[in-house]
């Protein structure tokens, strides 16, 4: 496992670097965009809805135009990739979190905690995730903190499965035995050895597993059934969008094409991820 | 192999079951449906009526007995929104669903099966190089944005096909478009890499040495050992299109279960959601479970086990 670390610094591919880094600034600058362009997403000015953006009129202040309500589209741009972004990391916290936990107890408990949790795992995969987010929007009505939660519920079977298997392989190596022996204490077999073994795969996991929750929270309120206006994310700016395409397509657009350049980021870093540190992987591709 | 399949068939019943009692757990822990219903306050006589009318009086155990009951005769309550039974409403829109599924289907096993072969077969082609730029594709491009996309360039723009609502076949276009470019992809992938896996092996090459033809290897040994793998994917396939399917049906107005699911969650018509969430769970299981027993009817050694 050491090895793997090593062979991480020999190099990343250019594309690789580049779209880190745009990833990078892109969650930087929009994470920073109420301390660079601090406005409120409530104005509204009818007077100025629906300006042409730069790209079709050279003249026009706004360099995406702006909204039916009068508001800058590439401001509001900027805070819903921050609202997307956040509420999809938040999300993935909470799904790493339960999934260690569960994870960790079900590899080293045996019997029934481990058969329990496992079919719990299954019965979660069998409703598709997006219906998982309808069922919570419709009970505990759509808001930030339902996505968060539908997010993590969704999300932990996988990271679940994951840290069970590896712990289940690693639980009897003798290095542990050994520590245990030596009386070590239960954190500390866990964070020193079982956390720091599983920790290449988790990352890997955690990588792939962000484009999925960051399409979960944009489908949802795309729906209408995730972050509700005046609060923007991703997905209400394309539903807002929607209905004014015939005249002002990049309103649609723009916020779309946002969603798929993070997802393609996210993607490819995480194919390289998993190519470099699970070797095992990389000849079935 | 009875025990096999009685075990399978146990499983997937206790998940159903397990699945409607965490649904109704939600729905009664969660909140309070007259709450949801009467917004603006009502007085409390009112209140109590309507609880008493929607059996939301009665002990909890019982509550849940009794909708199980009703779900198993087909009464499953009736909706807030629209005051009519649950059960008609699905009824009325099933078929709006499953036409547009069944084709979705089709198309992904047409394009995804062939295109993941041919890859498999001339691996590192330009055609190799496509069909894996193709699936990336297929997972960066969420279902909803493709179908505005779809809308915008070929309703908008250049005025070809219809933007939603059903009719004629030219309405299903853009929403099957929409809604297998994902599953197809995933299709053409896994295909080319159960494929690939198979294709190095030595008995293939002892039937060419057999002087079996090319395309006798190809079909009836190579892609025989590879069809467990892909009908797990075309399984698999098949939860992702009814998943995807709520998404796409709200883009195109398709007059199907997903609108009715999405508009019942925004007015917080939980009979609605509950019976729609129960539909998709017991088709997805059902699905799961019918993969599981193929595995023996497709492959002679998992027959011989018990």
């Amino acid at each position: 496992m050491k090895q793997n670390k090593i062979k991480i610094r020999r190099g990343i591919p250019p594309l690789i670097l580049f779209l880190m880094a745009t990833f990078l600034l892109i969650a930087i600058v929009s994470l920073l965009a109420p301390v660079l362009f601090p406005v409120d997403l409530k104005d509204t000015d009818l007077m100025l809805r629906l300006k042409p953006p730069k790209f079709v009129d050279p003249q026009s202040p706004y360099l995406f135009g702006t909204d039916s309500l009068g508001r800058d589209v590439a401001t509001r741009l900027l805070y819903a990739t921050r609202t997307s972004l956040i509420i999809s990391v938040s999300g993935m916290l909470l799904a790493v979190l339960l999934g260690l936990v569960v994870g960790v107890v079900s590899g080293l408990g045996r019997g029934a905690v481990d058969l329990s949790l496992m079919f719990v795992t299954d019965a979660e995969l069998s409703v598709p995730t997006t219906f998982i987010g309808i069922v919570c929007a419709t009970m505990m009505g759509a808001n930030a903190l339902t996505t968060i939660i539908v997010i993590g519920v969704t999300g932990w079977p996988g990271f679940a499965r994951l840290v069970r298997g590896q712990v289940m392989q690693i639980r009897n190596i003798s290095f542990i035995e050994c520590s245990r022996a030596l009386g070590a204490s239960k954190p500390r077999i866990f964070f020193e050895h079982i956390l720091s073994n599983i920790a290449s795969p988790l990352i890997v996991q955690t990588t792939v597993s962000l484009g999925a929750f960051i399409l979960l929270e944009s489908t949802l309120s795309y729906l209408g059934l995730g972050i509700q206006p005046p609060e923007t994310s991703l997905g209400v700016m394309v539903s807002e969008g929607r209905d004014y395409m015939l005249q002002n397509w990049w309103l649609a657009i723009i916020p779309s094409l946002v969603i798929v350049v993070l997802l393609m980021q996210i993607s490819l870093v995480g194919d390289w991820l998993r190519d470099r540190l699970d070797p095992q992987l990389k000849s079935k591709r | 192999m009875k025990r096999y399949v009685a075990v399978r068939v146990i499983k997937a019943l206790l998940t159903v079951l397990f699945v409607w009692t965490v649904v109704f757990i939600l729905s009664r822990v969660t909140g309070d449906p007259v709450d949801w219903m009467l917004q603006s306050g009502g007085d409390m006589r009112a209140r109590e009526q309507l609880r008493h009318n929607l059996g939301l009086d009665l002990p909890l155990a019982q509550q849940y007995f009794r909708a199980i009951a009703g779900m198993l005769t087909g009464d499953a309550g009736t909706s807030f929104y629209y005051a009519r039974p649950v059960s008609d409403l699905f009824a009325e829109r099933m078929t709006a669903t499953l036409t547009l599924g069944a084709v979705v289907f089709g198309v992904t096993i047409l394009f995804g099966v062939p295109l993941g072969v041919f890859a498999a077969l001339r691996h590192n082609s330009v055609l190799d190089r496509l069909t894996m730029g193709f699936s990336v594709a297929g997972y960066t491009v969420p279902n909803f944005v493709l179908g505005i996309l779809l809308i915008f360039i070929f309703s908008l723009h250049l005025k070809l096909l219809p933007s939603g609502s059903v009719g004629t076949p030219a309405h299903f276009v853009l929403p099957v478009i929409a809604m297998s470019v994902a599953p197809a992809a995933n299709v053409a992938r896994l295909t080319r890499s159960a494929l690939l896996d198979v294709i190095g092996q030595d008995f293939l090459e002892c039937a060419r040495a057999k002087g079996a033809k090319e395309s006798r290897v190809i079909f009836k040994h190579a892609l025989r050992n590879a069809l467990i793998s892909v009908v797990t994917i075309l399984g698999a396939q098949l939860g992702y299109i009814i998943g995807g399917s709520v998404v796409v049906e709200t883009v195109f107005a398709w007059p199907g279960i997903g609108t009715l699911i999405v508009n019942s969650a925004k007015q917080r018509d939980f009979p609605v959601v509950q019976f729609g969430v129960m539909i998709i769970c017991i088709s997805v299981t059902a699905i799961n479970l019918l993969v599981d027993l193929s595995y023996s009817a497709l492959d002679p050694r998992i027959r011989g086990r018990d």
